[in-house]
């Protein structure tokens, strides 16, 4: 009897101790805090775009669309300064005027959600979120320390993402939630699409060099996502002395996909200061150009590049080019440009 | 099982006496179809010119994409089902070389013993933006400025002209080149259960028969050439056959 009560308190200490540990979080995400209701997003498509597919661990939530909208433009996810915004300004369509790393341009942050292949030579696959985990982990090399002690981080995660204790996945989840609103999709196309619009005669005549067999851009820039998100060798080289030129090929190891790259995306196209993987085009008129006279014709050219009646160029004349660059420029979309709902948070 | 292209109608059911002789019974499982893509006998592999057609052309296949729609079933020459599903069908995945379609009002038992597809979209369907939005369908897509609609088929990789690598595409699209296919089977229907047939594509078959096609006289890029298409799709009715 007169071991019972320190028996029964220390079986008390015990299971106290024991529910301490079962509910700090391993970082796993659960549901979010029982107390916070968070607010479902449906997220905007452009016309005649599918819907996006989404993870179902991770479906649109404004909150944590927030969230990853935070610290899309916050230091916090490197150790050197870098942050996701210093690259993919909004201003030039989430890219960069400057080239950076081994000098390939920056790839714009927009549409991803229709993605499933990323980086230039496809060297990332899968889902927004998984992109993101390679971001947080390998390119920033998020110290989470620094976010489980922000004052401001560390309550948001709890009340959104159900975590007592944040890790890269978590991270990454917000920031994919933050890149799927980032859509471009009030362009003058857009806006011809839904009848709102319509095209000048120039930007008609580009058009039809655009979607026939004059320019053939559309086998590729597929209509209307304006990237097939596949890859392909269009004849930039003949040659692939360096390791970026070599593409997918990098990727996959096969002689096949040397020099394949992975399709760009042309929305707000006109807005970019390079143009291929390594920038060596500055103008649309020297990509057109290119096309038009510039490709070598390789073992594994593209067979779509491979216009048996277009062996020594497309033809294309003065006013053809000009007419299809009155049509690239109807991919701008301004308004996705200022877009504060997509800004720095104030 | 991959996830159909569907319409919205119902399977359309046409009722001859002589289809439903066999007994009352009716199943209402799915009719399962699954598709291999061959060159001669031997599965296609994809991105090596090691194939030679009928004209004699080394090729190798890079891609293989095509709907199949219209599917009809026959009993002794008569015409007992219709199903207006569209599928897509990638050759290099296998999963989109199978798919279900599930008979609205079932199917009566016994056996089929010939099938009817197109390879296409029928007229009535083939409109700019009438498949559901996917991606898969919007790379099908043939723009409005060429006459709206849907590529039928895509066959695209590179062949050997005079020893040089060169590319070939062949693309089959719009009104008038659909492919009417069809082959002898036996797909058994029972009271219960899925009935299922296995064929398969002979690829070099759209390459002979009514026309030995050879892409140094008859040209290696056909999308919008109407020779070139007609050639194509005639010899296409002959390249299915069941396992």
């Amino acid at each position: 009897m007169r071991y019972t009560l320190p028996i029964l308190f220390a079986c008390a200490l015990l299971l106290a101790m024991g529910n301490s540990s079962c509910h700090k979080s391993k970082g796993n995400p659960t549901p979010a805090d029982s107390t916070y209701t968070l607010t479902p997003d449906t997220l905007k498509v452009p016309p005649h775009f599918p819907k996006p597919v989404i993870p179902a661990d991770n479906q649109p939530y404004k909150e944590k669309e927030r969230l990853g909208r935070m610290l899309y433009y916050d230091t916090i996810l490197s150790n050197d300064g870098r942050y996701c915004a210093g690259c993919h300004q909004q201003a030039n369509g989430f890219t960069s005027m400057a080239l950076y790393e081994n000098a390939m341009p920056v790839l714009p942050h927009e549409n991803l959600a229709w993605y499933s292949n990323y980086m230039w030579d496809g060297s990332q696959k899968g889902t927004l979120e998984d992109v993101m985990r390679f971001e947080v982990e390998s390119f920033f090399n998020t110290d989470v320390s620094k976010l489980n002690n922000s004052s401001v981080y560390k309550p948001l995660f709890k009340k959104y993402f159900g975590v007592d204790n944040i890790t890269t996945k978590e991270v990454a989840y917000a920031l994919a939630q933050y890149l799927r609103t980032v859509v471009c999709r009030n362009s003058k196309y857009d806006r011809i699409l839904r009848g709102e619009a319509t095209y000048t005669p120039a930007e008609y005549a580009g058009y039809v060099v655009f979607f026939t067999e004059k320019g053939d851009c559309f086998h590729c820039h597929i209509d209307p996502v304006m990237t097939d998100n596949q890859f392909h060798n269009t004849g930039l080289d003949s040659l692939y002395p360096k390791v970026a030129d070599q593409g997918l090929y990098n990727v996959t190891g096969s002689t096949a996909d040397l020099g394949r790259f992975r399709t760009a995306n042309l929305r707000n196209v006109a807005l970019r200061p390079y143009y291929m993987h390594d920038g060596r085009f500055t103008t649309l008129l020297q990509v057109i150009d290119f096309y038009d006279t510039g490709m070598h014709k390789v073992s594994n050219l593209d067979p779509i590049m491979s216009l048996p009646y277009k062996a020594n160029g497309l033809h294309l004349t003065d006013d053809d080019k000009t007419n299809l660059i009155a049509f690239l420029n109807t991919l701008t979309d301004s308004t996705f440009i200022s877009d504060t709902s997509l800004s720095a948070l104030r | 099982m991959r996830t159909l292209v569907l319409l919205s109608g119902m399977a359309v059911l046409l009722s001859v006496a002589a289809c439903h002789k066999s007994n009352n019974d009716t199943n209402h499982g799915q009719l399962k179809f699954s598709v291999s893509h061959k060159v001669d006998g031997a599965t296609v592999v994809f991105d090596t010119i090691t194939y030679t057609n009928a004209a004699g052309n080394n090729y190798g296949i890079e891609k293989l994409q095509y709907y199949i729609s219209n599917i009809c079933l026959y009993q002794k020459g008569k015409l007992c089902y219709s199903f207006p599903d569209i599928v897509y069908i990638d050759a290099s995945i296998d999963s989109l070389c199978s798919f279900s379609i599930t008979p609205s009002s079932g199917l009566k038992t016994g056996t089929y013993d010939s099938i009817a597809l197109m390879v296409g979209i029928d007229a009535a369907h083939n409109t700019s933006n009438y498949l559901p939005a996917s991606l898969a369908n919007l790379d099908m897509g043939w723009p409005d400025a060429m006459g709206g609609g849907y590529h039928f088929f895509k066959m695209e990789g590179h062949w050997l002209d005079a020893g040089t690598s060169t590319g070939y595409a062949m693309h089959i699209g719009m009104n008038g080149f659909q492919i009417n296919a069809g082959f002898p089977c036996s797909i058994t229907v029972a009271s219960s259960g899925d009935p299922a047939l296995s064929f398969s594509m002979n690829v070099n078959k759209w390459f002979s028969g009514a026309y030995t096609y050879n892409f140094a006289t008859d040209g290696y890029f056909s999308m919008g050439d109407s020779t070139m298409m007609k050639k194509l799709s005639t010899n296409g009715a002959t390249a299915f056959y069941s396992n």
